[in-house]
């Protein structure tokens, strides 16, 4: 990494408080490294007629969720309390959800409600109220290591569990945050969960302590395990966190294979604009957190609003996007939908390489 | 009452759930070893199981009274909210692990980490348990008539744990603190209610350190 505004700016800082300080840190997403193919061939019927829908829900499952666009919001931190709102806010008007770190119960009414699970912090009042669930597993521990499980046989029995107390009535995510996403993700599909969230943030994205690896390389191996798995078979599907930016790296990572991405710093910018400043990137964590006073003021229903057109906006694109590839449902979009511009991006993602024409040997068999 | 045989533990929830609004007494016999059984129940309906109980027996229960005629597995009540289980048997490890509210009740022994990261509620042993009983506790009380194994109260932050029998060191962050005539009070009242018959008299109380 060379030496940049951002990182003398972070030493400045340091040496005025003596305290640490948490910015983003970009891992690169590789994203540019891919590129739309569209055959410029229109579906029948318009762009404002293709269906976006995602249902999470297996057949088993009672209660499914339909998110209305293919993706959600996320924090990788506990953010302020109206960044909160807001978040909620505009999640539950475009039809989606909000995957957020927040302890105040309140929050959560009258929006679409995610209720989480982990070993350490199970929220049990939430759980039985949530319209889905998400189970977390080793956050920040090796994988098979849980306070309360011993290995998968006890995995499986806690979403026995998470099913009969809530009457198979809501959808049951399983997320992970370490490395071998190949062997969790089998795991995870082998648990019967409705959904799988793999995300960078292990690996350096938003709220990570280090850069790491590219988004894009946590989902080869998590849609390999698909494929292992027959999960798509069986209506599991694959939810994404990353360090997505425009509609452009959605439309790559839903042509890639995710069924919905969670996006972050692009909705902790859209919100900023509301601040007197707005801010850069790198300032988000620090300035966005709930320890921080830069949001105190914040009119979360203005900038839901502000995070709702954004929203808004990115869900026309996609819907254009779409329509140009000649498909009238995104779940239409496949890898023959993009192409690697570079022989890395390639290997990493196993979709064809432009020029050479075809995917690299190392992902034929 | 009417008798409905059932076999699976989604069938066993299900004929349970059926019966809330409709009995507030329900019985269910020949339990073999079931996980996940009465799970999430938010209702004013008292239920007695006769036979042993897997994993998760009570697990988020929300009001309701269960009480057990046999052995239970691990986690039972775990992350409980509100209601009652009394069971006349041992219990496997990790009883009442994050449990939020309420009453557990074990007429027997219970294993390792009892109450691990429980924020509130009691609960009463009347036997010996394992050890880190009291783990990372944040609030609510255990106590223990019998004797119980290492490491107790282990980072707890906050809570109260009561031992009657023989115990190693506590574990880090947790220190004896000295008991009030309230807290004997409340022993000797939850005794009392619970039927529970111990020569005991005085009972080691276990805080955060630093506390009163």
């Amino acid at each position: 990494m060379s030496w940049n505004k951002t990182l003398l700016n972070d030493i400045a800082k340091r040496a005025k408080s003596g305290k640490t300080t948490h910015r983003y840190i970009q891992s690169g997403t590789m994203m540019d490294e891919l590129v739309i193919m569209p055959p410029m061939l229109s579906a029948l019927g318009l762009a404002e007629d293709v269906d976006l829908t995602v249902e999470l829900g297996l057949e088993s499952t009672e209660g499914k969720l339909s998110m209305k666009v293919p993706y959600f919001l996320y924090c990788g931190f506990e953010p302020a309390n109206s960044l909160t709102a807001a978040m909620l806010y505009a999640a539950t008007t475009s039809g989606t959800f909000a995957d957020l770190d927040t302890k105040d119960p309140s929050a959560r009414k009258g929006v679409v409600n995610l209720g989480k699970w982990t070993p350490s912090r199970k929220e049990a009042p939430s759980i039985l109220e949530s319209d889905l669930i998400k189970l977390i597993l080793n956050e920040g521990h090796d994988p098979y290591v849980h306070q309360d499980m011993d290995g998968n046989a006890d995995i499986i029995k806690h979403v026995e569990l998470l099913r009969e107390a809530t009457e198979y009535k809501k959808p049951i995510i399983m997320e992970f945050n370490v490395r071998d996403e190949m062997e969790n993700v089998k795991m995870a599909v082998e648990c019967g969960v409705d959904a799988v969230m793999v995300s960078d943030i292990g690996k350096g994205g938003l709220g990570s302590p280090v850069p790491g690896e590219p988004t894009l390389s946590c989902m080869g191996p998590a849609l390999k395990a698909f494929e292992e798995t027959s999960a798509r078979e069986k209506g599991v599907k694959l939810l994404v966190k990353g360090d997505f930016r425009t509609s452009h790296d959605i439309y790559k990572a839903l042509a890639l294979g995710a069924d919905a991405v969670g996006l972050t710093l692009p909705a902790l910018l859209a919100i900023s604009t509301n601040l007197s400043k707005p801010l850069l990137p790198e300032e988000c964590v620090e300035a966005m957190a709930m320890k921080s006073d830069t949001c105190k003021d914040l009119d979360w229903k203005v900038a839901g609003k502000s995070l709702t057109n954004y929203l808004d906006s990115l869900k026309l694109d996609l819907k254009h996007l779409i329509y140009l590839s000649g498909h009238s449902r995104v779940r239409e979009l496949s890898d023959e939908d993009i192409a690697a511009i570079t022989y890395n991006a390639a290997a990493v993602t196993g979709v064809k390489l432009t020029g050479y024409g075809k995917k690299l040997p190392m992902w034929v068999h | 009452m009417a008798q409905t045989k059932v076999n699976t533990t989604k069938q066993i929830n299900m004929a349970l759930r059926s019966r809330v609004g409709k009995s507030k007494v329900v019985r269910i016999g020949g339990l073999k070893g079931h996980d996940s059984i009465a799970v999430g129940l938010a209702a004013d309906i008292h239920i007695t199981v006769d036979g042993d109980a897997g994993d998760f027996f009570g697990a988020l229960n929300k009001g309701a009274t269960l009480v057990l005629h046999g052995k239970a597995g691990r986690y039972l009540g775990d992350s409980m909210l509100s209601g009652k289980i009394i069971t006349e048997s041992e219990v496997g490890k990790e009883l009442g692990h994050s449990m939020h509210g309420g009453v557990i009740v074990v007429k027997g022994d219970g294993g390792n980490k009892v109450g691990a990261f429980m924020k509130g509620g009691t609960i009463l042993i009347a036997g010996n348990v394992g050890d880190d009983l009291g783990m990372g506790m944040e609030g609510g009380t255990i106590i223990v008539t019998g004797d119980i194994g290492k490491n107790a109260g282990f980072g707890m932050k906050g809570g109260n744990i009561f031992v009657g029998g023989e115990m190693d060191a506590v574990g880090k962050h947790a220190a004896i603190l000295e008991s009030t005539p309230d807290d004997k009070k409340v022993l000797a009242d939850l005794f009392q209610q619970y039927a529970i018959k111990t020569k005991i008299l005085v009972f080691e109380k276990i805080g955060r350190e630093g506390t009163l």
